[in-house]
């Protein structure tokens, strides 16, 4: 186990910076700077789930890419067992998995993003994921067991909500789909209740233009 | 992307990257945009190279991954070498 403390990353903060070796040579936390990025974690190499996860998470790269958005993996794997792993799915599956994973061999990333769970493994990350706005800062994070695999079209729509909200300044609804009107944001003084449209609710109110 | 390769020649991003740099500094965004790379991986790559002595900041003191960058004499020599074995 790493000396680095375990952290566990907080929503709105910068999310702790790196430098590690991947699948695609030395990365930092700075090179994806200006793009939004998820940053997720999966409990190991060859084994069932993660392989549904990443197979499903490459039929959404474009997507997500079309979004600003670039995929970041980590796991607790050396970076030749990353290759050899990565070349399998694309033999076996027809899959190519053109974003790069993290070999997180000494757990430092794993544990200052809190991806140890050691109730469930002491020797795998847990599914964990984090979305980072292009200044670093964490905007979501989503926590899976090792057993259940994510649902990675929530990934995008969860991508996707964080984008449009920001851009507009508004909020995204239970269940919102893209194209979906947004919600305005609660007003935080009496004032600015006061000013808010006539038959509807003061908190709630749906903004019906884009 | 390693910018060498096992048996020591460029791979293929560095060979690109040095290519783009060989008539006029760039910085990573526009080295990105140039060669059609991901910009995290340009920047990846370009602090490689930097280590590598093959590329180098042109301000001096302008540490930053997105500082304009420059062949140095030696990317310049490897760039070379690499043309001549590829044939």
């Amino acid at each position: 186990m790493s000396d680095v403390p375990i952290n566990l990353p907080r929503l709105g903060e910068a999310a702790p910076d790196f430098e590690a070796d991947s699948t695609h040579g030395r990365l930092a936390l700075s090179d994806f700077r200006g793009s939004w990025l998820v940053l997720f974690s999966h409990p190991a190499d060859f084994t069932p789930v993660c392989t549904t996860e990443f197979i499903a998470l490459a039929g959404a790269a474009e997507r997500l890419s079309a979004l600003n958005c670039q995929l970041l993996g980590l796991s607790i794997d050396s970076v030749y067992s990353h290759i050899a792993w990565l070349r399998t799915i694309e033999a076996h599956f027809g899959t190519a998995i053109a974003f790069p994973v993290l070999a997180d061999h000494d757990r430092a990333v794993a544990a200052r993003y809190g991806m140890l769970m050691p109730g469930e493994s002491s020797t795998e990350a847990s599914r964990c994921l984090f979305v980072l706005d292009p200044d670093g800062i964490v905007r979501a994070m989503i926590y899976y067991p090792m057993i259940v695999g994510r649902n990675i079209e929530e990934v995008v729509r969860l991508v996707t909500a964080l984008t449009t909200t920001a851009a507009a300044q508004a909020a995204a609804p239970a269940n919102w789909q893209p194209g979906e009107p947004l919600l305005e944001p609660a007003p935080r003084t009496l004032e600015g209740a006061a000013i808010r449209s006539p038959g509807a609710d003061w908190f709630l109110q749906v903004r019906l233009t884009p | 992307m390693p910018c060498l390769n096992p048996d020591g020649t460029l791979a293929q991003t560095a060979h690109a990257l040095l290519t783009a740099l060989e008539t006029a500094a760039g910085t990573a965004p526009a080295l990105a945009a140039q060669t059609g790379m991901p910009l995290w991986q340009v920047r990846s790559s370009l602090r490689e190279l930097r280590g590598h002595d093959l590329v180098e900041v042109a301000m001096p003191g302008a540490e930053s991954n997105d500082a304009l960058h420059r062949l140095t004499a030696t990317g310049r020599e490897v760039l070379d070498l690499s043309r001549r074995l590829d044939g």
